[in-house]
Order: structure tokens, then sequence, then C-alpha cells
């Protein structure tokens, strides 16, 4: 009885996926995609274990074993990149997060009309400018000699700043110029938490004569909580890979040898030591390393947020 | 709604709006006021910015950095290429995503759990820099414009964009057309695309500006000077002068000018790269914002 029914269901299936094979047909090109440009390159890390040699190819290189990884871990410019990666990100974090919420808030506050219209396109325009762009303006803008920041400071009688040539100053740099590209695009998430919450909520509290601060702390930053927490885990979460603050677009396009010392982070130094010094297998090791901690960081934000918030990205 | 959490109508508490708006008004001039510079540096004279400072409004003004950016040698190439890889990405990515986010939309395909959950992984796992250039070197994308296209046919997050606008759909539409013989390629362009045009609208342009900003690849993928986009120019320019910048710290020389391109040249290159971003704007903002709103709700 019982195998006849799962043959049954068999067929049914088989005639399922017959009824389909259209469908089928139109994910054959997503397929082909990803596993070329997608899973293939993700067996590549194999070669971290090898020395891998660009003309021997994947099949004549020779094995090394964890000699790539051993190497890495005690150089002392893997861990110079590890920390700056983690002091540009975690500050960006501290620094930057609870701005887009403020604005969010101000916003939010503001009367509809043309002003209000205004500042949000304005405010996302960085966000769709390329980062070569950005890179050519703040190079201009903090130029030493004739940038209109410099111009300014010494217009109030100081002494101009070195901003692109001093090591010290880059990480200011980043994390300012991450903060005004970016800070208007993260205020939508925060303003569609807010256009979510209920107007009866203020009609009571202003019935019981509540004033604006009071509402701003009893229904507004309640309100829009689950979504900042759920926003600080994700952020968090990125703290070493390259969608935080320090991401290659943003180190490339900004940095220069002067300021190496505090600039090189750890995507600079995979990609300095695998393209730029050919040394392809150690950097494809450091990689690895840096893809497999970040991914652990990821899910366990996601974890947290799941037993948290009650829910996670995925 | 505004007005109920606005602090407006409340005499002892008006200061309080004045400094919010105060505020926020202070905010969208140091959002604007770089691209505001960099437009008036453009339009200032070389000699001029010689010796005086750019604030506010051009000095000397003059269209003669933009004749000059239009007789770089490589500019006019470049700005197809640059056109190229944006059609040809949006084409792609319209193609590709497009077709397995309509077949993962629908309840009844067998697998549809896995096929997901072999898409998405990606998202999170990826090969890293250095598998990928070797493995670009091994498809003979390394030179070849392909390398703008090809890689980037298929994106997760759209695909998710798209499925769940899809899902949207009523299934009765199509179920008529199908009790009719219609073909799975026919139903697809009858009755799903012509109803799907906003989330299309919004993939092209995501698609689109990418494509546009995109420097990465270029950088490392294409040596050629007849393939280089606009990016990739720029780019070479700006890391030219900031070369010799620090060239010259380094040897101790008092800085002068930058060497290379005159810097206004550069700030017109720099508008000239834009300027089709901030034309379209206004009109893809709209789209851009809904489709963040999309993504929020799947989170």
């Amino acid at each position: 009885m019982k195998e006849k029914r799962t043959d049954s269901q068999k067929r049914e299936l088989k005639r399922e996926i017959a009824k389909h094979r259209g469908l089928y047909l139109f994910l054959v090109p997503a397929f082909v995609a990803l596993i070329i440009f997608a899973y293939i390159p993700m067996a590549g890390v194999v070669m971290s274990f090898m020395d891998y040699d660009l003309i021997k190819g994947p099949f004549h290189s020779p094995w090394v074993g964890f000699e790539h990884f051993q190497e890495f871990l005690t150089d002392p410019e893997f861990w110079h990149a590890l920390g700056n990666t983690i002091g540009i990100n975690g500050l960006s974090i501290i620094i930057g997060f609870p701005l887009p919420i403020a604005l969010a808030i101000a916003i939010f506050s503001m009367k509809d009309g043309i002003f209000k219209r205004v500042t949000q396109t304005i405010s996302y325009l960085p966000h769709f400018v390329s980062w070569v762009v950005v890179g050519g303006l703040v190079y201009k803008i903090l130029d030493m000699d004739t940038g209109a920041v410099n111009s300014m400071i010494r217009f109030f009688g100081g002494q101009p700043i070195a901003f692109m040539r001093e090591p010290s100053w880059f990480w200011f740099v980043i994390i300012t110029v991450c903060i005004w590209k970016e800070l208007g695009w993260n205020t939508i998430i925060y303003l569609a938490a807010l256009s979510g919450i209920d107007a009866e909520q203020y009609e009571a509290a202003l019935v019981d004569g509540a004033n604006g601060w009071h509402r701003l702390i009893y229904i507004t930053i309640p309100s829009i909580l689950p979504i900042v927490g759920l926003m600080l885990i994700m952020t968090v979460g990125n703290l070493i890979n390259s969608n935080g603050s320090a991401s290659f677009d943003a180190v490339y396009n900004l940095r220069n040898a002067l300021t190496a010392t505090s600039s090189d982070t750890l995507d600079y130094f995979i990609f300095s030591q695998g393209v730029q010094h050919n040394e392809l297998s150690y950097a494809a090791a450091a990689g690895f390393v840096q893809g497999l901690v970040s991914l652990c960081l990821v899910m366990s934000a996601n974890a947290i947020s799941r037993k948290t918030q009650g829910y996670g990205a995925f | 709604m505004a007005n109920l959490t606005s602090i407006a109508g409340q005499k002892s508490n008006r200061w309080v709006t004045w400094i919010l708006y105060a505020v926020i008004l202070v905010i969208t001039f140091l959002i604007l006021y770089p691209f505001w510079y960099c437009v008036s540096y453009s339009l200032s004279s070389s000699k001029a910015v010689m010796t005086q400072n750019v604030t506010f409004i051009p000095i000397g003004f003059t269209w003669e950095n933009y004749i000059k950016v239009f007789k770089q040698n490589n500019l006019g190439n470049s700005f197809v290429i640059s056109v190229f890889r944006t059609l040809g990405g949006i084409v792609g990515t319209l193609l590709v995503t497009g077709l397995a986010a309509y077949a993962i939309s629908k309840p009844t395909l067998p697998g549809r759990r896995w096929i997901s959950i072999f898409m998405i992984i990606p998202m999170y796992i990826s090969g890293g820099l250095i598998p990928t250039y070797v493995w670009m070197f091994q498809l003979h994308l390394v030179n070849n414009f392909w390398v703008f296209v090809l890689p980037n046919c298929f994106w997760a997050f759209n695909m998710l964009l798209m499925r769940t606008y899809f899902e949207g759909i009523p299934a009765s539409l199509e179920e008529s057309a199908r009790l009719d013989g219609a073909s799975e390629l026919r139903i697809l362009f009858q009755i799903i695309i012509p109803l799907s045009m906003p989330i299309i609208a919004v993939i092209a342009m995501y698609s689109g500006v990418w494509q546009w900003n995109a420097w990465y690849d270029a950088m490392l993928y294409i040596t050629s000077a007849k393939l280089k986009p606009l990016q990739a120019i720029l780019q070479e320019m700006i890391k030219a002068s900031s070369t010799s910048m620090t060239q010259m710290a380094q040897s101790g020389g008092k800085a002068a000018q930058s060497q290379g391109s005159p810097e206004a040249v550069r700030m017109a290159t720099l508008v000239f790269t834009t300027l089709p971003i901030i034309c379209i704007y206004p009109f893809f903002q709209k789209y851009f914002v809904q489709g963040v709103m999309i993504g929020a709700v799947k989170a």
C-alpha cells in the first residue's frame, strides 16, 4: 500500500515538473550566471591552500596546506589592517548610527510641503554619486592650499590643515564623508517606520496635555525602537566586511601613500597583496578568513535579532 | 499626521520649531555645498583660481574647462563605453533576474524553496576578491567589454524585489489565459509585463545607476584605454594629481599647484560624469525610495 502511494506521489511530482518546464527554462540563465560568477569563485578559495600560479592554473599549482594562513597571521601588516578596519567601522557606527534617526524624526516633524520635499530630495542625492566622484570632490574641497574648508579656516585666522596628507586625519575624513554620503538615504527606513505610527496615539496625548517633548519620548521613540534595534544589530554585523564605512569603495578613492598607515584596511590589504604584488594565494587566504569571520558576525547578528526582535533578515 | 507631531501651534514651544528648521537648513546646505562648490570651480577660469579662492560663485566665469573636457582624447570613447555598459546592464538584469524572479514567484513550482536558497546564498557568502579576479582571467573576461555586463546580470536582492511584486499579481488573470492555451512566454509578455512596469522601472534604474557609477571592475580588469568607462578615466585623473601631491610632499618641496590636468578641468570632468545621474534623479528618486520600502518589508 505504502509503496504504491510513494509511487503515485513520484508520478505526481514528475507531472508537476513537466507541467512547469517552461518556468524551469526561465531559471536557466540565472543558474548559469550564479554558477559561473558566484559558486565557482566560492570553490576558488581552495587556491589559498596552494601556491597559485596564473600560468600553471588550478590543476598544476602545488599544494602548500596552511602555510599562507600562518604567514599572514604573523604579518604585522595584516593586524594593522584589521585594526584600521575595526577602528573606522566601529567609530563610524558610534558616531554615524544615531544621526539618521535624529534627522528622520526632525524631517517627520516638519509640516508637509515644498520645504520638506526639497530637504528629502537633496539629502538623498549624495547616495547616487559614484565614489570616484566623491573622492575627487573631497580631494578638492579639503585641499590644503586652495580647498574651501582651509580657505574658511584661514579666514577665521586658523592654521590650514593637511587633511589628505596626515594619517591622523584619515579616519576623521572617511567617517565624515561616509556620513555625508549616506545620512539622508539612511533616514528612509526610519521615516517609513515613523509614518506607520498610529495617529490616534498623538491625538490622545494631545488631549492629555502632553507637550512635544513628552510625545517624542513616550510615543515616537518607543514606536521606532524595534527597527532601530534591528538596524543596529545588522550594522554591527558588518564590522569587518566590505559593507561598512571602511568599504573598498571609500578607502580606495580617499587614500593615498601619505595616509597609508591609517588607511590600509583589510580589503585594501587583500587588494594590494593579491593584485598589486601578485601574492595571489596569500591574499586569497586572508580574504577567506575575513569572509568566514564576517559571515559568523552576520549570522550571530541575525540570531540575536531573531531572539530579541522576533525576526531577522533571513 | 505631521501637524500632530510638530510643535508648531503651541506658542511656548515655537522657538523649538525655529531651531528645528534652522538645523535642517544647515544640514541641507552642508549636503549640497560640495556639489555647488564643484560646479562653481568648474566654471572658473584656470588663471583666476591660482590667485583667488572659489567659495560660492565662479571667479572669472568661463566655459573653457568644459571645452577642454571634450577635447580630451579618450573622453568621447569612454562616454560611449559608459552608455553601453549601462544599457547592457539594464537589459541583462531585466532578462536574467526578471525571468528567474517570475519563475520563483509561482507557488506551485516544485523545488521553489531550494531554488530560492540556492539563489540567496551568494548574498552572504562570496569567494572574495582574489578567487574572482583569477577566475576572470581564465574566463578571458579581462580587457573584454562583457566583464561589465555578464557578472552583473543576476542580483539576488533585485530578484527578491521582483518576486514580491509578481506574487502580488492576482493568479486569476493568467488562469484564464492558460485555459485559452497561452504559452508561458505569451502569458509573461502579454499579461505579466504590462502589469509590472513599476517594478521594471525600479530595477532598470537600480542597475542603470549602479552600472554608470561602477569603477571597481574597470580598475581591476581593464587596461586597454579603448574600453575604459568614464569613471575609470576620472579616477586616473584624480589618482594622478594625488600622486603628484604625494611626491611633492615626500620630496619636501613646497606644495604648489598640483601637476597633471588643471584642477578646474578635473572639476569639469567630474560634473560631466555626474550630470546624467543628476538629470534623471528627480524622476527616479521616488522609485528608489519605493524599492527600499519593499526591501524593508521583506526584512
